[in-house]
């Protein structure tokens, strides 16, 4: 589902203003500082209630600006509506003030693709956690689940585009939408919610080690024994949630990179808590590569094992060396890993395929194609490759795309021509396609943000 | 200061009332002084009572085999509510949260195995399923192990978060019936 419109009031320096989306591409073009990166932090502001910059929300708010304002709706007429007074925050889903932002995050699924994406690849692994904690989290109940089931109401009874048959969020043609999605996400214990539940047993376990009491009647055996068991009663859940996505997600990264850099790469992910490694042999170059337990229980007795036999290690340092929150994304090429070896150039394709991916995990498990949020990442690549990327950006979702140049029309046009050969993928959107490219554009200057006809 | 189950607009109302009422608010201050003051923890359960030894600790016609485990005194009175149990407590009086600097020493924990090695049939433990009442379950579990009590936990009927305080009778009913072995 597209964003159909956004209206905005104290965000930064942009002006008040409402701007209405074009289902398929948005070009926001302007100088440097104008606030193009604004509106793009407020779409994703909008999409899931924080910053991706993870920025605070004061600093959201416009020098001199007592309230923040965003609000917005998807094709469907789907609403959402923070404001924020500099104190609070209060969130809004079709007027009806939401509680946890754990209900809110996800009514509209959005992917950035950014610059410092590179960081996913050459950064610290506690980067690469996030991105596929945010990932699963994002992609919620797969369409096993009964997220699927309405979809064939939406698509029989909905308007006819392309973008609703994809769309699942438990919407009846009766406009019981909002009812039946916290039931959903009700029913089953959210990755969110998992996450956070093992967050706070580490966090406990860590403090028990770092304490300095060891030995003086605190953090006895039986004491430290007892956390240890709820690390791991709270974290092998994270782990089954994780193994039920992530070989897709390293597979369809491992794809993405070898469609991008005309090599392939290994997308692994290396656990801390040592498994047997999934049945893909190195040789097989794109293939993503998860551990693989027998049971939950092998799982389980594992990372019992692990924590207990870095025990002394983690006492010493003061926190768990061990589990969910210490595992990692291995990219290697011919055995060398990305993140120290791979050039500026891999390890930016690299960051695009692990985004793509988890535009494709948000898409496979049934959800609503993705708002793609793009800031001057073509402005890296070569005219090839930009290209490449957005296509198959635009095959997966509406896409707006922030840059300080305006974008060539001629360069759509060719691609379009290009693209009715040799792109064998996108079928069921073509129709869509040509309209899809061309798109709006919006001169984005001095916090004034108009649309270019 | 700020009392459980009061929001702030609930305190107001009580302020505005009590303002109109000033003999009320006096009868209701001395009442409070008066019962927290002679409250004390029961020398059995460690719930709190006016008695020598509270009434669940004194009716003979419960349970005696049969000890509940629960983190405060108020969890005895939901699980008295909904009438289920037909046996003792045992008041942890917290539960296990280095971040908060609580140890098991800070808990009622060899209160409760030395009552346990006393012709306890079963214990089952009523903390609440959150991080830290796991935990507190799986250390208090391991403490009794050597008792050769039986241990069960109550099933984790109630949603995560929740307290037990906030239970109603059925959920209460589930959570005790479906208790497991520990
Ligand atoms: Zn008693």
């Amino acid at each position: 589902m597209a964003l159909a419109s956004i209206s905005l009031r104290g965000l930064r320096n942009l002006d008040q203003t409402t701007i209405e989306f074009d289902r398929g591409a948005n070009y926001l073009f302007g100088p440097n500082g104008a606030g193009k990166t604004n509106l793009l932090e407020a779409i994703h502001y909008l999409a899931i209630g924080r910053s991706f910059r993870r920025c605070p929300d004061a600093e959201l708010l416009g020098f001199g600006r007592n309230v923040l304002i965003i609000s917005g709706s998807d094709e469907s007429g789907e609403r959402a509506e923070i404001r924020f007074d500099g104190r609070e925050k209060r969130i809004l889903r079709n007027d009806i003030p939401v509680e946890k932002l754990s209900e809110y995050f996800g009514w509209l699924p959005v992917v950035v693709l950014l610059l410092e994406d590179i960081e996913l690849v050459r950064g610290a692994p506690g980067i690469r956690r996030n991105f596929l904690d945010v990932a699963i989290a994002k992609a919620g109940p797969s369409r096993k689940g009964s997220y699927h089931k309405d979809t064939k109401t939406q698509s029989q009874d909905g308007p006819k585009s392309e973008g609703r048959s994809q769309s699942a969020e438990g919407r009846s043609a009766d406009g019981e939408s909002h009812h039946q999605d916290t039931k959903t996400q009700r029913g089953e214990t959210s990755y969110i919610a998992l996450t956070s539940e093992y967050r706070r047993a580490v966090s406990q376990y860590n403090r028990l080690l770092e304490g300095g009491a060891w030995g003086e009647g605190r953090g006895t055996r039986d004491e430290v024994a007892a956390w240890e068991e709820e690390v791991v009663r709270t974290g092998v859940p994270v782990y089954e949630a994780r193994r039920a996505k992530l070989g897709e997600l390293l597979d369809c990264a491992a794809g993405h990179y070898e469609r991008l850099a005309g090599h392939g790469a290994v997308f692994s992910y290396r656990s801390t808590i040592e498994a047997k490694t999934g049945d893909s042999p190195p040789e097989r170059s794109t293939r993503g590569t998860v551990p693989v337990f027998a049971s939950s229980a092998e799982l389980a007795g594992s990372f019992r094992q692990r924590l207990a036999a870095t025990r002394e290690r983690a006492r010493a340092l003061g926190h768990a060396l061990v589990g969910p929150h210490r595992d990692d994304i291995r990219i290697t090429r011919d055995g060398r890993e990305l993140r120290k070896f791979g050039s500026v150039g891999e390890q930016r394709l690299a960051g695009i395929a692990l985004r793509l991916a988890e535009a494709d995990m948000i898409l496979s498990a049934g959800r609503q194609r993705p708002v793609f949020l793009l800031d001057e990442v073509a402005s890296e690549l070569d005219e090839q490759r930009s290209r490449m990327v957005l296509e198959m950006v635009e095959e997966r979702g509406q896409m707006v795309y922030a840059a300080a140049r305006r974008m060539p029309r001629q360069g759509s046009r060719d691609r379009e021509i290009e693209g009715s050969s040799g792109r064998p993928q996108s079928t069921a959107h073509d129709a869509s396609a040509l309209e899809h490219l061309f798109g709006k554009e919006f001169h984005v200057e001095a916090g004034k943000v108009s649309e270019v006809s | 200061m700020k009392l459980p189950g009061i929001g702030r607009k609930t305190a107001q109302r009580i302020a505005f009332y009590l303002l109109k009422q000033p003999d009320v608010a006096r009868e209701m201050a001395d009442s409070i002084i008066e019962a927290s003051s002679k409250l004390r923890p029961c020398p059995v359960c460690f719930s709190l009572t006016e008695e020598e030894r509270c009434e669940i600790c004194s009716d003979p016609t419960r349970d005696q085999s049969l000890v509940c485990v629960v983190e405060e005194p108020a969890d005895v009175l939901t699980l008295e509510q909904s009438g289920q149990h037909r046996g003792f407590y045992h008041v942890l009086g917290g539960i296990l949260s280095p971040i908060d600097n609580i140890g098991p020493d800070d808990l009622r924990v060899k209160e409760l195995v030395a009552r346990a090695a006393a012709g306890v049939r079963e214990v089952i433990i009523a903390t609440n399923p959150t991080t830290e009442g796991e935990a507190t379950a799986i250390y208090v579990a391991e403490q009794l192990k050597a008792t050769g009590v039986r241990v069960t936990r109550i099933a984790r009927g109630l949603p995560v978060g929740s307290d037990l305080d906030l239970a109603d009778t059925e959920t209460i009913l589930r959570a005790l019936e479906g208790r497991r072995e520990l």
